[in-house]
């Protein structure tokens, strides 16, 4: 009894770490393989060395802004980078609280905090203080 | 190492302990150095006492930093460290309270096991959120959304109309909804909606253990025509980093001459990226199309005994293989036959220096390139007659030690199989977990939708990318978080469990037999020792790595593992040490 019991937790124990059996093999038809010769086609190459650079960083709640907008806006507000260059946004933010007045601030507020038709809302994404930090940041842009 | 163990070049080292605030020494506290003119970071961890000991590190001004998950970044600016100087330098971390600071802290599996799964839909839920969003998102990038269910619906109807492939129109109106993301939408944005407003995840135990002697360093990655990154994921308190700012390298692979080669599908001016670990120089080399924009590329290998690196191109045109001859310098390219389908994006070298392929599109097979004569031949491997066309899709392949053929086929849940030799084929069918609480849509969207690499029901297994290591073949599973070891005479297949939410993606076998993993939910390697089942969790010094492939250079002892963060846009280099080596620099 107590070799049975044993043998079961030994079991459990191994079966813990590792194995199990999921999956089961199945033989198919032959292949018939096709086979082609191929065109020697020779290609540019266009050679860059890319200098390494650091970004600079700072304190500041624009730094962190800019870091939240990047990180929760831009698939909207700042379009994407691919092999072609830069792909222009959706809606572009440029100069959104550039100058702004105290109106188009609390506006511009009120839309992140409650989101639109077509932009969630963000109220439980950011805390207050990175909303201020957010708005630091558009400040500048 | 850079520059220095193998040039012989001066050298200090850094040495310490880091302490809570009641003085006892932390394990696994990632501390990280890097000097202001060199373009890569050296990490260490610290040992169960908390010490920590960098290995030689080129003189000059240093800035040093720790984290640990919970706790707040310790950093020290304007280390000097003069050649042959010996620093030490303790440090201090001060827990942190803030929840939503912590949250930013944190890797995919701390994410996922705080989804509640407390009941079957919600569980079902949560393996429907790592079935259908991990492939492009990490988990910890998707949660740290936290919008309402009105929210969710608008983002899950906007994500379809971002074209998949780099080089197309960005916003395609046209573009078909995802089906099976339309018909689990309104389930999404409920579940969604409802817990991550107030989704609190805590740290799941850190880096242990005889792993804490590993040494991490990690070349920062530049791209053309943009400012290098700020938010790369170094610091983790600022969350996780945005393809916007910096995605980046793909699928690597490492030459004999310890040349880093890297693919890409995001970046300008770059078909192929060349890192030299030594100095941290980089280089891009591109292949024009007829408009000038660089093609861009899925997998990337290499032959030993040719030095030629091989690539996988991407859309638009017709994927195949692109070669590259690293003495020339040069692109060469035979024109794929009209008859053999297209391919190429996942890659593999067989002992004869022929280059197999991925094929694609309904029916599935592999190809295979000789390269001294530019001969294609196509070998089709049948799916089992009861896989619908719609589920016919194939990933990763790699040839075993017997110079036989397997592919990933993860619409299918299965891997097929091919000998050259004899023309056998043959599939192995993973059987779909069991889960209680599967609804009749479920059972509806398995059968009419397509299942693929990035979407799927609950239930699946979702194998992806394969390594070949002596008598097996291992696959990611990276729906079950497992990783499948197949016999390759026998066909007798063992699965290894993963920690959940991992969603494994790549794996490679080293000389010792131990399988290591890359998975794009963890901001981890995995070391898998097949003998033992044991999985060692190495826990990476950055947040949104988003590995999607590893590689390893077994002519070091021990092994080096390498890896591309493809959403952090680093390349990682990560070498085991002998256990005890941080003590014995605390003496």
């Amino acid at each position: 009894m107590k070799k049975r019991f044993l043998a079961a937790l030994a079991a459990l124990l191994a079966g813990s770490m590792s194995v199990s059996i999921a999956a089961q093999f199945q033989e198919g038809p032959p292949t018939k393989p096709v086979v082609a010769k191929a065109q020697w086609t020779p290609v540019k190459t266009v050679k860059v060395d890319v200098p390494v650079t650091q970004g600079v960083r700072s304190d500041t709640p624009v730094f962190r802004g800019e870091g939240l907008f990047q990180q929760h806006c831009s698939v909207c507000h700042l379009g994407r980078f691919d092999k072609s260059g830069q792909v222009q946004p959706v809606v572009n933010l440029a100069g959104v609280l550039k100058d702004a007045s105290p109106d188009r601030e609390a506006a511009v507020r009120m839309q992140i905090q409650r989101g639109s038709i077509n932009m969630p809302s963000f109220q439980h994404t950011f805390t207050p203080r990175e909303v201020e930090a957010l708005i630091a940041y558009l400040k500048t842009r | 190492m850079p520059a220095l163990a193998q040039s012989g070049a001066s050298s200090g080292t850094i040495r310490g302990t880091v302490r809570d605030f009641d003085g006892r020494g932390m394990e696994g506290v990632i501390v990280s150095a890097r000097a202001s003119r060199e373009t890569w970071t050296t990490s260490v961890y610290t040992d169960r006492q908390g010490n920590y000991s960098f290995p030689s590190l080129s003189p000059g001004q240093y800035s040093m930093w720790a984290q640990f998950k919970g706790y707040d970044l310790a950093k020290v600016a304007d280390l000097n460290l003069a050649d042959s100087s010996r620093l030490t330098h303790d440090l201090t971390l001060r827990p942190l309270a803030d929840q939503r600071v912590i949250a930013n802290q944190l890797a995919g599996p701390d994410w996922f096991a705080a989804l509640p799964e407390s009941n079957d839909q919600d569980r079902r839920m949560k393996h429907l959120l790592r079935n259908n969003c991990s492939f492009c998102h990490p988990v910890s990038f998707t949660l740290s959304h936290r919008f309402d269910a009105r929210g969710w619906a608008i983002l899950i109807d906007m994500m379809p109309q971002w074209t998949f492939w780099p080089n197309l129109n960005y916003r395609n109106p046209d573009e078909p909804k995802t089906p099976m993301w339309q018909a689990y939408k309104e389930e999404f944005a409920e579940y969604l909606g409802r817990v991550t407003p107030d989704l609190q995840p805590r740290p799941l135990p850190q880096t242990r253990g005889a792993a804490t002697g590993a040494v991490i360093i990690e070349y920062d990655v530049p791209r053309q025509g943009r400012p290098p990154a700020v938010h790369n994921g170094t610091y983790w308190t600022e969350g996780q980093p945005t393809d916007w700012e910096s995605k980046g390298a793909r699928d690597i692979w490492i030459d004999d001459k310890g040349i880093v080669w890297t693919s890409d599908d995001q970046s300008m001016g770059r078909t192929l990226g060349r890192l030299d670990p030594r100095t941290g120089k980089w280089t891009d080399y591109a292949m024009p199309d007829d408009k000038g924009v660089a093609f861009a590329t899925h997998g990337v290998t290499g032959d030993p005994k040719t030095g030629l690196v091989y690539q996988g191109t991407l859309p638009p045109g017709d994927p195949s293989i692109l070669i590259f001859d690293p003495k020339t310098e040069e692109f060469v390219s035979y024109l794929r036959p009209k008859s053999i389908p297209i391919g190429g994006a996942f890659l593999s070298v067989d002992s004869q220096s022929n280059v197999w392929a991925t094929a694609f599109g309904p029916g599935g097979g592999v190809q295979k390139l000789d390269p001294k004569t530019g001969t294609y031949t196509f070998y089709p491997v049948p799916y089992p007659d009861d896989v619908p066309e719609f589920n016919q899709n194939q990933y990763g392949m790699v040839v075993d030690s017997l110079d036989n053929v397997w592919v990933a086929r993860p619409g299918a849940e299965t891997v097929g199989y091919l000998e050259p030799k004899t023309g056998k084929t043959g599939n192995v069918r993973f059987e779909r977990l069991v889960m209680p609480g599967l609804t009749e849509k479920d059972r509806t969207v398995s059968a009419s939708m397509t299942t693929g690499p990035t979407t799927g029901p609950p239930n699946g297994r979702g194998p992806r990318r394969l390594a070949s290591g002596g008598n097996y073949v291992y696959v990611a599973l990276m729906k079950s978080d497992e990783v499948a070891q197949i016999d390759i005479r026998t066909k007798q297949v063992k699965t290894f469990p993963l920690p959940k939410g991992s969603a494994a993606y790549a794996v490679r076998v080293d000389k010792n037999g131990n399988v290591w993993v890359a998975a794009n939910n963890a901001d981890s390697f995995y070391k898998l020792d097949p003998r033992t089942g044991q999985v060692t969790d190495f826990q990476l010094p950055t947040r949104g790595t988003d590995l999607r492939d590893v590689t390893v250079d077994n002519t070091t002892s021990p092994p080096t593992v390498w890896g591309a963060y493809s959403r952090s846009n680093k390349i990682v280099r990560l070498q085991e040490r002998p256990a005890g080596t941080q003590q014995a620099a605390a003496k």
